[in-house]
Order: structure tokens, then sequence, then C-alpha cells
């Protein structure tokens, strides 16, 4: 076996894999803090793509145009919270998934009307060259791209242990109704997860457009992937969630070149999730098992 | 009385006439309309039977699903399969119903053994797989779709899109009269036990997987016929029909319409079909349809939770809401509303046994008579074993705990625990808070396992079988916090306990062609069992908005319908008042002197434990410091010095 080939790969797999996770995490912080299965975080991702291509357009410089979309973002997390998930908290579950659900269909329209039906390029934020290690070759996107999620990743750890807001919403999260008693609001917290999802699909958003076409209709389809990321790490873990993503995405990446079954990588995200379920079980019944 | 009853079957009656007179109205529009029209409402006869698949998986057993868009594509793309071979229509069907099973059990069996939204994901990650791997290999793009031909029976021609749309207005009637049935048996009452709580259904003997299993794949299978009947409709079939964003859709359908409502979603479904002819022909609005569509969907839920079945009863509140506006400006109106509120104060313990004034004795007898003795079915077995036991002490061990030991993490919960519960005495349990005895309850019932140690029921250990089944040799318990079924009946509440003695037919039982005696005697039983605790004027009432004290009764009454051989009660007097506890003490002791039970009992109410029991366990820091009759071990210097110390007066009361 190619050891080279090999090495490409996995790496393209972590790139994808990456953007999967951070895709995943968006979803958890809300899962986690709200209860709420956002099925709309995949069309956030691509409706705030859009916006931060329409920044570029109008011939911003890229860092100015990537910080106006995270406002933008912040806002949208804020709009969704405020106008849609708070009034449906005392709600079955359900509901506020359909929600997310109306809500996706009104972004995918949205976009259509603002930036029209056709796919859009959208432009690499650094250009791409190469550099070798070792005579193994990274790309400057590759690089910025895993730069940008390893800071994410950070800053999220040190935001949910070491900020008032971060503890906030673990005690919230492991407790709710002590958590209240302590005087932390659920407005609060429900706030601030939802705007962290947002600035997460932006992210997630602007990494996967320069690697595929921007459309309205395919990229929210990436949601998928995000719960299944979400899932593989169990669906209540941040860092679960990005490895899921890692998994996921090498996977991928190894099926697309070396399995030459045809469509044998849209198997996988299924394929995974029973692994996953049959494991957990495992888990939980073995956790059960000590605990009791 | 009577000429109020009748009156409400009458109106009973007149409504159900009168809806049964709507539907046929509404019904019958695509007839005397375009062909145009008839595909409309055909579509939305479609997209509601999907939706009522997913209304009944969530409604009933509490499960969601986003990729039923699969089964409904699984159907179809089988059919038109099959029908290049050249096998016929009504041949196919049951390939389709089996691969819908199938597909679910796959799907089903590793999702549903998790508690929580693991059925979402997994359905989510199968519709993904099954668009972009199956339908596509087998129906590939649009250049090379796949075509579905209707059915040629019975001589009539379904190509006629009046004709399929009576077809399929047939086949949503029976399927959705076939699941209105099933609601009303065992296996539905099972479901929505499911959906309200898990812990009591496996507590009252149901088996809470195989319960969730059935619903998915009963739902799979409607969801697979509605599919092959859009795809007989539509006619070119590919995989973008049935994609991950159509089961979006019909989930939004169900949400609509109402979850757990079989109307609600046909209705919903219709809307659904006609909304996008709302912009056609006018292609500069072409766009706008999602967006309005989505805003739409957010608005819905926003303000009408519930769905579309759900507005006569949001009218109804704000009719009642307007009322009691008025009533305020006018005071002298309020005599009405008085009612209500008495009803909540009879349901309390102190209420007299029932309404005909039967002393607590002859109701116990009545009860005993109308229960679960039968000999064709065996339930009986129970209940004359007891009774040939006889009451008292010595009946022999019926519950030994042997060296039971347990922990969480560091923390040792209980450690080497043995003590016997003899046939036929009520047993008292007692310790100090945290002293392990909900531990210990929750090791005999099956929510925990010891890590050391055996517990054995009539000679059976235990350890290692799931809740139910221990429910199911006669072990029942009530719950230190209520556990109720909110949003049932408090009769449907007891009727939950038939788990403990069905063994029946699914298939059979939604047909119908199940026995009904079992019901009917559970039902019986339950009622006397209610009497019997001064609940019967309650048999009715949504248990959720009961009194904190009746519910104790209603768990204790479900216990009791389960016909257990040994009653765990969990701190049964937590709350009650002095006179409420005395009565307690009062059914207890004709729990064991007339129905021969064995009852094992964690209480502190320490005259309740003392005047009662025939024998006494005391636990303290989990470990058994004393155990025999409650003299002496109230005089037991270890008792005194660790639990009863500081309360000494009290247990000397």
């Amino acid at each position: 076996m190619d050891l080279k080939l090999l090495f490409q790969t996995i790496l393209s797999g972590l790139i994808s894999g990456s953007i999967y996770g951070v895709l995943g995490l968006g979803f958890v912080v809300t899962y986690k803090a709200t209860r709420v299965l956002n099925l709309a975080h995949g069309g956030m991702a691509m409706f705030l793509a859009f916006v931060a291509l329409s920044f570029l357009h109008r011939h911003m410089n890229y860092g100015l145009a990537m910080i106006l979309t995270a406002l933008v973002a912040i806002a949208m997390g804020i709009a969704t919270d405020w106008l849609i998930m708070r009034p449906l908290r005392h709600r079955p579950p359900l509901d506020a998934a359909v929600a997310s659900l109306g809500l996706l269909l009104t972004l995918q329209g949205l976009a259509v009307i603002i930036f029209g039906a056709q796919e859009k390029v959208f432009p690499a934020a650094v250009p791409l060259r190469f550099i070798s290690v070792a005579g193994f070759n990274f790309s400057y996107p590759q690089l910025l791209g895993f730069g940008c999620v390893l800071v994410a990743a950070v800053l999220i750890g040190v935001l949910f242990k070491w900020t008032r807001a971060g503890t906030a919403i673990r005690a919230y999260v492991e407790n709710p109704d002590s958590a209240r008693g302590l005087g932390v609001s659920p407005l609060y917290v429900s706030t601030i997860a939802w705007s962290m999802a947002a600035l997460l699909a932006a992210l997630a958003g602007v990494m996967l457009a320069p690697l595929t076409l921007l459309d309205s209709l395919r990229m929210p389809l990436y949601s998928v992937k995000a719960l299944v990321a979400a899932l593989l790490g169990g669906l209540n873990s941040l860092s679960g969630a990005l490895l899921g993503g890692l998994l996921l995405g090498v996977t991928e990446a190894y099926f697309q070149g070396y399995v030459h079954v045809r469509d044998s990588v849209n198997y996988l995200p299924f394929g995974l999730v029973v692994v996953a379920l049959l494991f957990q079980g495992f888990q939980g019944s073995r956790k059960m098992a000590r605990a009791a | 009385m009577n000429a109020k009853l009748a009156a409400l079957m009458a109106n009973r009656r007149a409504r159900q006439i009168a809806a049964v007179a709507v539907f046929a109205a509404v019904a019958s529009i695509p007839l005397f309309g375009s062909h145009f029209t008839a595909f409309i409402f055909t579509l939305g006869v479609v997209y509601g039977l999907a939706a009522m698949s997913l209304s009944m998986l969530t409604g009933w057993v509490g499960q969601a699903s986003l990729g039923h868009a699969a089964f409904a594509g699984a159907g179809a793309f089988a059919t038109a399969k099959l029908q290049t071979h050249g096998w016929p229509f009504l041949a196919i069907m049951p390939v389709v119903v089996g691969a819908a099973l199938l597909f679910s059990l796959v799907v089903g069996i590793p999702a549903l053994r998790i508690r929580g939204l693991q059925l979402a994901v997994a359905t989510l990650a199968f519709g993904y797989t099954a668009e972009r791997g199956v339908f596509e290999q087998m129906g590939g793009g649009y250049s090379n779709d796949t075509v579905l031909h209707r059915p040629h029976a019975f001589g009539v021609d379904f190509l006629n899109d009046k004709n399929y749309y009576l077809l399929c207005l047939a086949i949503a009637v029976v399927l959705t009269a076939l699941a209105a049935n099933l609601r009303h048996r065992t296996m539905g009452r099972g479901m929505m036990a499911v959906r309200e709580s898990e812990t009591v259904f496996s507590h009252v003997g149901g088996n809470v997987a195989s319960y969730k299993l059935a619903g998915f794949c009963i739902s799979a299978v409607y969801a697979a016929i509605a599919g092959v009947l859009l795809g007989g409709l539509i006619a070119n079939i590919n995989k973008d029909l049935f994609n991950v964003q159509f089961g979006f859709y019909i989930l939004a359908v169900a949400i609509v319409g109402g979850m757990g409502s079989l109307i609600g979603p046909y209705i919903a479904g219709i809307a659904f079909a006609w909304y996008p002819q709302l912009f056609a022909g006018v292609t500069a609005l072409q766009y706008w349809t999602y967006m309005i569509g989505g805003l739409g969907m957010v608005l819905f839920v926003l303000l009408l939770p519930g769905g579309l079945v759900a507005i006569p009863k949001r009218v109804a509140e704000l009719v009642h809401l307007l009322k009691l506006r008025m009533a305020k400006a006018a005071p002298d109106d309020e005599a009405d509303d008085g009612e209500e509120v008495e009803i909540d104060l009879r349901g309390t313990i102190l209420a007299t046994p029932s309404a005909n004034g039967a002393s607590p004795a002859t109701t116990i007898r009545s009860r005993a008579e109308t229960s679960l003795i039968d000999a064709d079915t065996g339930t009986s077995r129970r209940m004359r074993e007891r009774q040939q036991l006889g009451s008292g002490n010595g009946g022999g061990p019926l519950l030994e705990v042997e060296g039971v030991s347990i922990a969480f993490g560091g923390t040792v919960a209980l450690t080497d625990v043995s003590f016997t519960v003899q046939r036929g005495e009520v047993h008292g349990l007692v310790g100090p808070n945290g002293a392990g005895k909900s531990t210990l309850f929750n090791c005999v019932t099956g929510i925990y396992r010891p890590q050391e140690g055996n517990i054995f029921f009539k000679g059976t250990n235990l350890i290692g079988l799931p809740s139910y089944r221990r429910a199911r040799l006669g072990i029942a318990r009530t719950f230190q916090n209520i556990n109720v079924l909110p949003n049932l009946t408090v009769l449907e509440n007891l009727m939950v306990a038939e788990q403990a003695h069905w063994s029946g037919n699914l298939l059979r039982d939604a047909l119908g062609l199940d026995a009904h005696h079992l019901q009917e005697k559970v039902e019986r039983a339950a009622e006397a069992n209610l009497d019997f605790l001064g609940l019967g004027h309650l048999t009715n009432t949504i248990a959720g908005d009961l009194s904190h004290g009746t519910l104790k009764l209603v768990e204790l009454a479900r216990a009791l319908t389960s016909e257990p051989e040994i009653l765990l009660l969990d701190e049964p007097a937590a709350g009650l008042s002095m006179q409420e506890s005395e009565r307690l003490g009062e059914v207890l002791r004709q729990l064991r002197d007339e129905l021969h039970l064995t009852v094992l009992i964690v209480e502190h109410d320490m005259a309740l434990v003392m005047g009662n029991c025939n024998r006494v366990t005391v636990l303290d820091y989990g470990r058994v410091i004393a155990s025999g009759e409650p003299d002496d071990v109230r005089n037991n210097p270890d008792v005194i010095a660790a639990y009863l110390g500081t309360t000494h007066e009290e247990v000397l009361a």
C-alpha cells in the first residue's frame, strides 16, 4: 500500500472530518443546553456561508468579512432563541424540532430569494499552495482549516471550563432545577447556547463552502453528518462530537479511496450509527451494572 | 342522573353521525371535481397516511423518526422492481410489508435499546443511506426513472385518477380504523403507557423494548404502504421523491395535524398537498413557496400547540377564559365551578369508600370475587395460592434477600443485607434517610443490579431478570416519588396493570379477535380496587389533575390491579395527615387479612409501622442492624442508638 497516498487520504479525511466535527459540536451545544434537536443547523451553516460570500463579493477584506459574518451569526442565534425557542421551552421536545425544520425551510427559501438559485463558488481564504514536510504535502487551506478548528475547540473548552457563563451552562445541564435555584437563568443559558451554535455553524459553513459548491439545497444535508458525528460521540459530549466527526471523515475518505463499491460511502453514516448504538448499548448496560 | 347520561349518549351519537357526514361530504369532493382535484386529494390522503404513521409512533410510544421517507421509498421501489419481474400487485403487498418490518427491526433494535433521541438520529442516517445508496442504485436520477404501475384489480381501471383516489381513500380508512382499534386495546394502552413512563410500564410487567419496537414496526409498515400509494400516484419514481427532506416534510404534516391524532394528519396532508398550488403559475413567487411555508410552519408550531385537531380544545379554553372573566364581573354565577373543587377534595383517603355506602369489608369481598380468578387463563394461580396458604405468619418465606451489597462509585449503599419476608405478613423496612431502603426496593424490582448477593422470590433467583419479568412473577410496587401516567385517566392508569397477565397476540389484538374477557376482568378488578380505596368516583378523571395524596392511592390501586403476591410500598404515608395514615393502616391490615397479600413497607411513620407490621427490619448505613417483632425492635439498644434515639417518645407513643 502506498504510504503517501494513505497519508493524503487520511489527511483529507481529517479535513472534512473536522468540519463535520464543528457542525456536530454546534448541534451538541444546543442539544445539551436546551434539549432541542436542531434540524436547521446545516441550514444555518449554508445561510451564513452565503452571508460571508456576499460580504466577500463586496471586495471586502477576508478577515473583516469573517468578523461581520460572526456578528450576523450571533444575531441569528439570538433571534432564533428569542423568537422561536424560548416560547417553545415548555412544550414537547419534538415541537422545537419541527419549528427548526420550519426555520430550515425559511432559510433555504430566503437564500434562494436573496442570493439566487445557482450554485456559487466560494473563494478559499488562502491560495492553494503546498508545503512539504518529510515528503508529505500539506496545503495552506488544510493548515488554516485545522488551525481554525483547533482554536474553536480550545476556545469552547476554555469557555465551558473556566468562565462563569460556562460554569452556569454546565450546572444547568447537570441539574436544571437546582441551577435555577442557585440563580442560573435558563434564558441566559439558552441565549448563550444558540449564539454559540450559530457561530459554529458559520465556521463550518465557510470551511465547507470552498471545498464544495455553495448550494442552498445541498449544504443543509450536512446536518445528517453533523448528527452522525454527534451520535458517535454519544449525543451529549462536545469532545465526543469532534472526535466523532473526525472518525466519520477519515472513514469516508478511506472508503472513497480504497473501497471500490459504488456508493459505498453513502452507506457509511447508517453503518457507523448502528455500530455506535450497539456499542453505546453495551456501554450503557455496563455502566448501569456498575452504577447499580 | 340517568336522563343526563342518556342526553350525553345521544349527544355523542349525534356527534358521531355528524362526523361521518362531514367526512363523507369532504371525501366526495374530488368525485365531482376535476381529475386534478382528485390528484391533489389523493396526494393529501397519501401524505396523511404517511404522517399518521409518524403520529402513531410519536403520539403513542413517544419516539420520533426522521427517516420514514426511507420506509415509504422501500415500499415503492420494491413494488416497482417486482412489477418488472411480472409480479401482480396483490402478491407484492406482503413483500412490501415484510420489507418494512425487516428494515424497521434493523433500525429499531439497536436504536430503541437506549432512551432518548437515538431513534431520530438513527432513522435520519438510515434515510440518508437509503436515498444516496439504495434508491440511487435502484432507481437512479431523473434520466432513468423507475415506473410503478397502479394495480388492475376487481375489473376497475385505477389509471382513472378518481378511481385511484377511491382506492387510496379506502386503504387509508381501513388502516386508520385498524389503528384506532389498536389504540383501545391492550397493545395501544401499553404503548401509551410506555410514552408516559417507562418505569411504571416495566414495573407492572410490560416489556418496554418490545412495545417500542412494535410501535416502530407498525409505523414503518404504514409508511411503506403510503409509499406504494404515492408511487402509484406519481408513476415515475426516483430517489428524490423519497429523499431525506420528504421525511422531514411528513413529520411536519404530522405535527401540523396533531401528534397522536389519527384524523388530524389527513386534514394537514390535504392542506400540504394543496399549498404549492397557491403559487402555481406565478413564476415570480416560485421561490417564496419554501420561505412562506417554512415561516408558516414556525408560526403554526408557536401559536397552535397540539396541531389542527387541538383547535376545538383551544377554542374551548378561550371560551372558558372569557367566561371566567365574565364571571368575575358578575360573581353570582360561580355556583357551577364549585363542583370541580369538591371532586378533588373527595378524592382524598378520608372519603367514604364507595358511593353506594358499602363498607370496606363488602367492597373487598366483591373485589376478590371480580378479581382475575379464571381457570382458563391460569391467572388465578397466584390468588389461589395465597388463599390456600392463609393469612398470618408462618406461611413460609416468600422473599429472601441474601447478602446483597451495592455501591455507587465509591459510595456504599448496601452492605451484606439479608432478611426474609414471610408469606402473608406485613413486613416493615425502616431506617434513617439514606439508609438504603429505596435502593433495596430498586434491587428487588430490577432497577438496580446488586454487585453481590441474591434475591429469591418464591425460590426463584431474581438477579438478572428484567423488571417486567419480576412484575409478572407477582411483585408490585409503589414509588416514593409518585409515578403515575399523568395524561391518562385513573382507570387507564390501572388498566396498564393488565400487562402483568397479558400474553396476547398483536395481530389478533389489532383485529379485535382477541377474547375480551381478560380486558373486562382487569377493568372490573380495577374498578373494584378503586372502590376499595375510595376512589370510585375518579375513574375517568385525568390522573395529572389529582392531588398528591390521591395519586398515592391511585398507585396503590394500580399495584393491586396487577394481582401481586407481594406488594412493595415505598413511603405510602409520606405527605398524608394523621387520620389519612390511620386509614392507610386499616387498608394495610385488610390487604393482609382479607386479601392474604404479603406487604413489604418502607415508612417513616413509626406509629403506622409499629402498629401494623408483623415484623420489622431496620437498616442503618446500608446494614441490617435489627430484625424482628416490632416490640423487640423498638427496645433494641442498637436501634435506639442509631436511629430512634432522638425520636424515642414518638416510638413509644
